[in-house]
């Protein structure tokens, strides 16, 4: 541990920690929008700049690390400098809310009482359209902070997003401008998930109000699509009672906040009208009835001694599902050979 | 197009990352301009990403440009005697022969030519000379004696910059920065068309100094003749050199683009630290040398050295041309001891590249060091010095010079990136913004930019302000 003194006061921080990081911990709040710990630092939108004593300028938070002796000012010019550059990315924020996410941007434009002066004459970007029907993408919700580009570099190592061109034709884009599908991209929805401003979202939220995040309550489950286990919330519309999007937070174990496609899309299945949501057993009338999980189980028991009884344990084979767990595959195996006596038990992970 | 040629010379290219920017201009200059398609078949030869060359090569202003499209000097000497951009032509930042303007580059040539008005060292007979032999540490105590600083524009002391890398373990390296973009700044150009053996000179001190044999130039592109005179200088000394040959960006003259770009990415700035000193190309210590600062060196060690420099002189001028005069030369003395006088009167003076800001006739007899210009908002920078007539509107110089920056900043950080736009509206005359915004919005390009290019962009602007307020409006 090291002392640095903030504001005057003297803190103590881990030598080496990036400095947003070790204020934080000391509950001094400096707003960032490029910063994502998960992210090499980048140092590209400057609102969270400090003034380090014997620097020629002022420096990052986010990409400067702590040592020892450190005296930092957070205030002053420094947050005339971070209201100054809020203000500059305002000038070309034409579209706050193409989606109805969480907007950082102009939340800290909020908090620091900061307004556009004037738009940029040349703010409206080339638009972006994709057939895929999952992200979304509106160009001019973009401040590029490149924290997509840099997701899809450093944790998914795959190729869909680039920062592409310069000066004022810059934008960030799925790869030579074209359909995500037709990329590297996998459609996990990280680059939506990273965003600050809300510029890449769900697409089935197109037009979602920019105050959407108020009517959704956050229901934190396990995804049940595979043995990972990555926890989740589902957002759900308390009005409507649906479930609207699933998103994940960092903080969450073991997935730290990234998902995959159908961890993040696929959960219209919940609301099917198809979907079996009782127990069901064919009755003698040749339909299926509802009925409870003990009477169910009770008469799959039955049949599956039946068949045991009938022509040997050997006749019998389990498949166990891949969005099983490995406890639940253990328990599977256990089922096969100790209780039917039957040496034939897969997974379709296997497959 | 022949697409039978693409697998062919796509396999033969090296495969390493930092061979990208190069296999980039091969296939340009062999093949044709990069589209979609080659960079994928490149990325997929060089095990790259579709993304991570589709980033490279939006980057430069020239890969997706075909070879022959003429390329046309906007730059604000060029603008100032009449360049105007024809359909078919590029349009592209200051070209670097701004003593033949206004400039057109057709292929790898400047039209009409290359004529050289010149003095002092440069006119000397550039033959090889058995390199003095002198310690790391006999070296250090020349450079700091000599007062050098870089050459470059950011004038820091050059004993400093060389001393950081000889702390350092090695391997080290040596990279020549030819990228002269600076407007009105063609020095450099000048020293290795001129004298290449003693550049070179000064590279194999700096090799020896960092006891290694690994140097690399990474040079304009529009440069072609330094290139070749480098490349042969450099054969008739037996001395492997790298050329690298940049693509069209001015920021890749700053020195962590530069590495970046060398590197096969984007060419836009590190964040510091660590230095290039401590951690350069591909993490190794670096010393990046501007020419002009080697070729000094160089004489340095030699004895030959006064204190003087090389001033690019522009512009209203009877023989544009590139001259060696004292570090304190004046305006006046340049223009009229060097330079065979005025040919217009005189409406503005740029002493140091787009970088260096804007001085009033009123100035002409101040002597151009970086404390006494300190007194009129300005400085030498990368001493492009450029004469502007009184017929050339001020406002128009800004407006030029500010476009010029934000078409060239590499949209890393924001200040940089919106700032800098804002104000190329601003004089152009499409928007309008209040004292108090300008203030703030200079403050924050100064204060809070990656780079030199942020850094800097405020000096053209302030002393365009001070000295011109009833004719910049904002």
């Amino acid at each position: 541990m090291v002392e640095l003194t903030v504001d005057g006061r003297i803190i103590q921080a881990n030598e080496g920690e990036l400095l947003v990081h070790a204020l934080a911990r000391n509950d001094i709040f400096v707003p960032t929008l490029c910063h994502d710990a998960k992210l090499d630092p980048y140092g590209g939108c400057r609102v969270c700049v400090v003034e380090l004593k014997g620097a020629p300028r002022p420096v990052p938070a986010c990409a400067t690390r702590a040592a020892a002796g450190m005296a930092v000012s957070t205030n002053g010019r420094a947050e005339r400098l971070r209201r100054t550059l809020t203000e500059m990315l305002l000038t070309e924020h034409l579209n706050p809310s193409p989606g109805g996410r969480p907007n950082e941007l102009t939340g800290l434009a909020e908090e620091l009482g900061a307004e556009a002066p004037f738009a940029l004459p040349d703010a409206k970007r080339k638009p972006y359209d994709d057939r895929n029907r999952l992200l979304g993408y509106e160009p001019d919700a973009c401040i590029l902070c490149n924290r997509c580009v840099r997701y899809t570099q450093e944790v998914m190592q795959c190729s869909a997003l680039s920062l592409e061109g310069r000066g004022a034709e810059a934008r960030i884009v799925p790869t030579w401008d074209r359909s995500w599908l037709d990329t590297e991209c996998e459609l996990c929805g990280g680059c939506l998930s990273v965003c600050p401003t809300g510029a890449i979202y769900e697409k089935f939220e197109e037009g979602a109000p920019a105050g959407r995040e108020a009517q959704l309550d956050k229901v934190k489950t396990t995804c049940t699509f595979c043995g990972v286990g990555c926890q989740v919330d589902l957002n759900v519309d308390r009005h409507a009672n649906r479930i609207v999007k699933v998103t994940s937070d960092p903080r969450y174990l073991p997935n730290e906040g990234d998902l995959c496609v159908k961890g993040r899309f696929a959960f219209n299945f919940v609301h099917h009208p198809d979907r079996l949501t009782e127990p069901l057993v064919r009755g003698e009338d040749g339909e299926l009835h509802e009925t409870s999980w003990e009477h169910a189980l009770g008469v799959a028991a039955e049949g599956l001694k039946g068949v045991r009884d009938r022509h040997g344990p050997q006749t019998i084979g389990l498949l166990a599902s891949a969005r099983l767990t490995m406890e639940e595959n253990f328990l599977t195996q256990k089922l096969a050979r100790a209780v039917l006596g039957t040496n034939s038990v897969h997974s379709c992970e296997a497959t | 197009m022949d697409v039978l040629q693409v697998p062919s010379l796509v396999a033969g290219l090296p495969k390493e990352r930092v061979h990208l920017l190069d296999n980039l201009g091969r296939i340009r200059r062999e093949i044709g301009p990069l589209t979609p398609e080659l960079a994928d078949a490149l990325a997929d030869a060089m095990n790259l990403r579709h993304g991570d060359v589709h980033e490279v090569v939006s980057f430069y202003s020239y890969l997706r440009v075909p070879l022959e499209t003429p390329r046309v000097c906007t730059g604000p000497i060029c603008d100032c005697s009449g360049a105007r951009v024809r359909a078919g032509e590029l349009e592209v930042a200051c070209l670097g022969h701004c003593d033949h303007a206004p400039v057109r580059l057709e292929g790898e040539a400047i039209a009409g030519g290359i004529t050289h008005s010149t003095n002092g060292f440069l006119v000397e007979p550039d033959v090889v000379r058995p390199v003095p032999d002198v310690s790391p540490a006999q070296l250090t105590e020349l450079l700091r004696a000599s007062g050098l600083t870089g050459m470059g524009g950011a004038g820091f002391p050059a004993w400093r910059k060389w001393e950081a890398v000889l702390a350092e373990p090695a391997p080290r390296v040596v990279i020549v920065n030819a990228d002269e973009g600076e407007p009105g700044t063609f020095k450099d150009r000048y020293l290795m068309e001129l004298r290449p053996h003693l550049v070179l000179e000064g590279v194999e001190l700096a090799l020896r100094f960092c006891a290694t044999e690994e140097a690399y130039v990474y040079l304009r592109e529009e440069y072609a003749t330094s290139r070749a005179r480098l490349q042969a200088a450099a054969d008739e000394r037996g001395l492997e050199l790298e050329i690298v040959i940049g693509a069209g960006s001015y920021v890749c003259g700053e020195e962590t683009a530069m590495l970046e770009s060398m590197e096969g990415r984007r060419g836009m700035p590190r964040l510091r630290p660590p230095y290039p000193a401590q951690a350069g190309y591909l993490g190794r210590p670096t010393l990046i040398s501007n020419v002009e600062t080697l070729a000094q060196v160089a004489r340095i060690v030699r004895g030959e050295w006064t204190p003087a420099r090389l001033w690019s002189v522009s512009g209203a001028v009877a023989h544009p041309g590139c001259y060696e005069a004292p570090l304190d030369v004046t305006a006046r003395e340049l223009i009229d001891g060097y330079a065979g006088g005025s040919t217009e009167e005189i409406g503005a003076i740029v002493p140091g590249g787009a970088a260096g800001g804007i001085l009033p006739p009123a100035a002409v007899d101040v002597p151009l060091t970086r404390e006494a210009l300190a007194q009129w908002g300005c400085g030498p920078g990368s001493a492009g010095f450029q004469v502007f007539p009184a017929s050339y509107p001020v406002e128009r110089l800004l407006a030029e010079t500010m476009r010029f920056f934000a078409e060239e900043s590499c949209q890393k950080c924001t200040p940089c990136r919106i700032g800098n736009r804002a104000l190329q509206h601003v004089f152009e005359g499409t928007l309008s913004m209040t004292q108090e915004t300008m203030d703030k919005w200079l403050e924050a390009l100064e204060q809070t930019s990656i780079c030199g290019l942020g850094q800097a962009s405020p000096i053209p602007v302030r002393s365009a302000l001070r000295h011109w307020p009833a004719e910049v409006a904002h």
